[in-house]
Order: structure tokens, then C-alpha cells, then sequence
């Protein structure tokens, strides 16, 4: 465990030092599976479809903010759209404006979710969506999980049967258009994994919040069982032909997911709960507070014995005892502070003055 | 001399007049009521063209049968589920919209409070007054 905290205490450490890069990093690489996704299965303009125009407009995602990546690869998915057929363009446009009308009024800060869910979905693990989304975010974020699923079975769907949607006389173009409407409202593989992810995303975010120990864990895993439970159910009652044991599978890995996620986010130690009862005037207060699992990160101090650099310093060495090894920070905060006096002074004088220091700090008037 | 408390406080104000402060003096600006009014309106709005939207693609969809009963001129019927529809919609969606801009009002007034008791936390301690 102490292993594990440490190398938590390590990558926390590294994405603070380079969180300005990383961000943007990972932000790239899901643009690019994204259009890598769009154009697999849709990639109708050869222009388009070739890898530096992808990797441009990946860049481009990963550099501006999150909606506007979003608005971005709904123009890419366009141009595909109108390359198929004018059909094709109209009524995409006329689903992502229906999408865009109804949901992004509400939930405009996850606009994030409507790309990682067909991502995810794509790789098998959609389910890390809603778990993720329910530990860290509201409960409308499910609006969001639900249009990335609309979009990812819409573009499957349309990769699948995008030779039949052309033009031609009206009698065509208006089959096109009901095939393309039953390929989405009667999609029942669709429906039934968007029901899955929005319950699994508002049971999360409910038993999250709820006073009882290992709460993230608990809401993991009482979602993980629900999700499968309804997807089961929606398996039976249409009849989608899923497969019970890649869904079993996939579930099991993003709850693994999500529980790396509560391990770095909300790592408590409930074995050292304290409860505490006290009250004022108006109110008992029973407090019970939950002490994080923290670990300080080793710091390797390097201490010159010799060399014109210790003795500039003034540093002797006289044998193992002669060390203070305990304030090797503290020796080196004082050396800072010219009120404290930091080349000469015990340790008691030192606190003492920087105690002072601070509350001269806190109230310069006095 | 760094005062981590001080730093932790700046922090937070500052991190909240990156992300949420702009939003939430948004709504700050109205009463309840006049907040919740203008969002309704904007759905209003918005409401309508997606249901102008769907409505014409579901004509497109059902273009024979509307066809025949316009011939078999029942068009007053048409439109009067229609309107119907309409209006179950629009009362659907503007209550959707009443129940999400009534928490965020309250959320953006506790934001607010919270925002403005560090910021005289962080005056107090630079000996200023904060009233």
C-alpha cells in the first residue's frame, strides 16, 4: 500500500510539474481516436481522411477549449455528410441543431462527455463514462452521456448503410430519409445503452454523497451492478444480441478504471474516523471526520561534508551525532528570513520569532 | 515569507474567478424571478425551433399519410394535435428548464456568499477593513 501511495504521491507530483502539457497531451489523443473513429467508419472525403488533415484538426482540439473541440469534429462529421449525399448533410445537421437546441442550454460544461462516450464505446468500455462522470461531476452530465450515445450509434449506423442514403426523385430521397429515422429512433441496442450509461451516471452521483464510509467505492459498485442489470433486462426485452460477456468484461475494467480514479481523488483512511460531538447556543454538532491517506513524498537532500562550497557554508561535519537530521528544512527556511536570524539561534528562538513572523503577517496593523 | 494560508485562500478565490465568478454574477444581477423568466424565455425560444425541427422531419416521415388527410380535409384536426403536441413539449421542456435555473440560482447566490466571506477573510488579513 505504502508502494502504491508513493507512486500516487509520484504521478501527482509529475502532473503538477507538467500538467500544462499533459492536459492538452491527452486532450490530443482522444481528438485523434475520435477522427480516427469518424474516419473508419464515415470517412466518405478522401481529403479529410488522410493523416495530416487528422492530425491538424486533433491539434486544433486539443488547443482550444472543449466545447468548440466538440463544434470542430461536428463540422469534420459534416463534411463527411456532405460528401455522401446532400441528404446525409441535411439531416445530420438537422440532429446535431436538435441536440444542440435541447441539451447544450442545459449542460454546457461537459460537452467533454458527448466525444469520450463514442470513444469509449469504441474501445469496448463505455461504461468508465458515467462512472467517472458521476464521481466528478452533476447529475446532468448524463444528458451529455446520452447525445454522445445517440451520435456514436448515428454514425455507425450511417457507416453501415451510407450507400442507400443518396438522391435522386422524391420517392428515394424520402425512403432514405425513413430509413435513417428508423436507423435512429428505432434503434433498440441505442436506447437500451443510453438508458444503461444515464442510470449508472445519476446512481453514482447520488450514492456518492451519501454519510456512509468508502461512499466512491460503494457508488462504483452499486452502479457497475445496476448498469448490467438494465442491460441485461433491455437485452431480454428486445432481443439486441448483445454479448454477455464482453458487456460483463467491460464492465469489470471500467470499474477498475474507476476505482484508480477514487484511489487518486478521494483516498480516505477509514480505519482513524473521528467522531466528535459539541455544541453552541442554537445547535449539537456531531461532526465525524475522515482523515485522508497521505504520504510525504521522500526528499533526498544532498549535504556537502567537503569541498569550498561546505565550507563557504560554514558546514563541519563531526560524526554521525553531530547531524540534526530532523531540521535540515527548517535550518534552511531560517537561513531565508532576516528577522528570524537564520545564521545563528536555536531551533526554540527560531519557531518562536517565525510564529511571531507569521501573525506580524496576518495583521501588519498591529 | 510565503503564508500557505493566505496562498491557499488566494488560490481558491482565484480559481473560482476563472470558472464560475463571471457565471454566477450573471445571476446575481436579477431577482429569482426575473432570472428563471429570462431563461424560460430563452427555451422558449429554442423549444420552438427544435419542435419546428422534428416536427418537419416527422412530416417528412409520415409525408403519405399527411398528404391523405389533408386531402380528406381533416386539417383542423392536424393542427389541432399539433398543437397539442406543442404544447405538452413546450411544458416539458420549460419545466426541465424552471427546475435546472432554479437550483443553479440558488448554487451561484452560495457561491457568492462563499466567495465574498474569503475575500474579507484575505482583506483581514492584509489589516484592511472590509467594510
Amino acid at each position: 500500500m505504502t508502494t502504491l501511495l508513493e507512486i500516487r504521491e509520484y504521478i501527482k507530483g509529475l502532473y503538477a510539474r507538467f500538467g500544462a502539457v499533459l492536459t492538452p497531451i491527452a486532450r490530443f489523443a482522444v481528438a485523434l481516436i475520435a477522427l480516427g473513429m469518424i474516419n473508419s467508419g464515415i470517412g466518405y472525403n478522401e481529403t479529410l481522411k488522410g493523416a495530416l488533415p487528422t492530425v491538424i484538426v486533433a491539434l486544433f482540439c486539443a488547443l482550444i477549449p472543449a466545447n468548440a473541440g466538440c463544434a470542430l469534429i461536428a463540422v469534420v462529421i459534416l463534411v463527411h455528410m456532405y460528401s455522401l449525399s446532400l441528404l446525409a448533410l441535411g439531416f445530420t445537421a438537422m440532429l446535431f441543431l436538435l441536440l444542440f437546441l435541447l441539451y447544450f442550454r442545459f449542460t454546457p460544461r461537459t460537452g467533454i462527455l458527448v466525444v469520450l462516450t463514442p470513444v469509449c464505446l469504441k474501445l469496448g468500455i463505455p461504461y468508465v463514462v458515467p462512472l467517472s462522470a458521476g464521481l466528478f461531476t452533476a447529475p446532468e452530465s448524463a444528458l451529455s452521456i446520452v447525445v454522445g450515445v445517440v451520435v456514436y450509434y448515428y454514425l455507425v449506423f450511417i457507416g453501415g448503410s451510407g450507400a442507400t442514403t443518396g438522391t435522386g426523385s422524391v420517392d428515394q430521397i424520402l425512403t432514405s430519409l425513413r430509413s435513417l429515422m428508423d436507423g435512429i429512433a428505432g434503434n433498440h441496442s441505442m436506447i437500451i445503452m443510453a438508458l444503461t450509461l444515464a442510470v449508472g451516471a445519476v446512481i453514482v452521483c447520488y450514492v456518492r454523497r451519501l454519510r456512509i464510509a468508502h461512499a466512491w467505492s460503494v457508488a462504483v459498485a452499486v452502479s457497475s451492478v445496476v448498469m448490467l442489470i438494465v442491460l441485461f433486462a433491455g437485452d431480454i426485452a428486445y432481443n439486441t444480441g448483445m454479448s454477455i460477456g464482453m458487456a460483463f468484461l467491460g464492465m469489470i475494467v471500467s470499474a477498475g478504471i474507476a476505482e484508480v480514479l477514487v484511489f487518486f481523488f478521494f483516498n480516505m483512511d477509514y480505519s482513524r474516523i473521528e467522531s466528535v460531538q459539541f455544541q453552541d447556543d442554537d445547535y449539537y454538532y456531531y461532526v465525524k471526520a475522515v482523515p485522508k491517506v497521505t504520504l510525504a513524498a521522500k526528499s533526498h537532500t544532498v549535504q556537502r561534508f567537503s569541498g569550498p562550497e561546505a565550507e563557504e557554508d560554514g558546514i563541519y561535519y563531526n560524526g554521525p551525532d553531530d547531524f540534526d537530521y530532523q531540521n535540515i528544512d527548517e535550518d534552511a527556511d531560517r537561513s531565508d528570513r532576516p528577522e528570524d536570524g537564520g545564521e545563528s539561534g536555536d531551533g526554540r528562538e527560531s519557531r518562536g520569532s517565525r510564529d511571531s513572523g507569521n501573525s506580524g503577517d496576518d495583521r501588519p496593523g498591529e | 515569507m510565503l503564508n500557505e494560508e493566505k496562498i491557499r485562500l488566494m488560490t481558491r478565490l482565484a480559481l473560482y474567478e476563472k470558472n464560475q465568478l463571471k457565471e454566477d454574477e450573471t445571476a446575481e444581477n436579477y431577482f429569482k424571478t426575473d432570472y428563471i423568466s429570462k431563461q424560460l424565455l430563452g427555451s422558449l425560444v429554442s423549444g420552438t425551433i427544435a419542435f419546428l425541427v422534428a416536427a418537419g422531419a416527422y412530416a417528412a416521415y409520415n409525408f403519405d399519410i399527411i398528404m391523405l388527410s389533408i386531402y380528406s380535409a381533416d386539417v383542423k384536426g392536424l393542427l389541432r394535435q399539433v398543437l397539442f403536441d406543442y404544447v405538452l413539449f413546450m411544458a416539458a421542456f420549460l419545466l426541465i428548464t424552471w427546475v435546472i435555473y432554479a437550483a443553479r440560482y440558488r448554487k451561484s447566490r452560495r457561491g457568492l456568499h462563499r466567495y465574498f466571506s474569503a475575500l474579507k477573510k484575505l482583506l483581514r488579513g492584509y489589516g484592511e477593513d472590509p467594510e
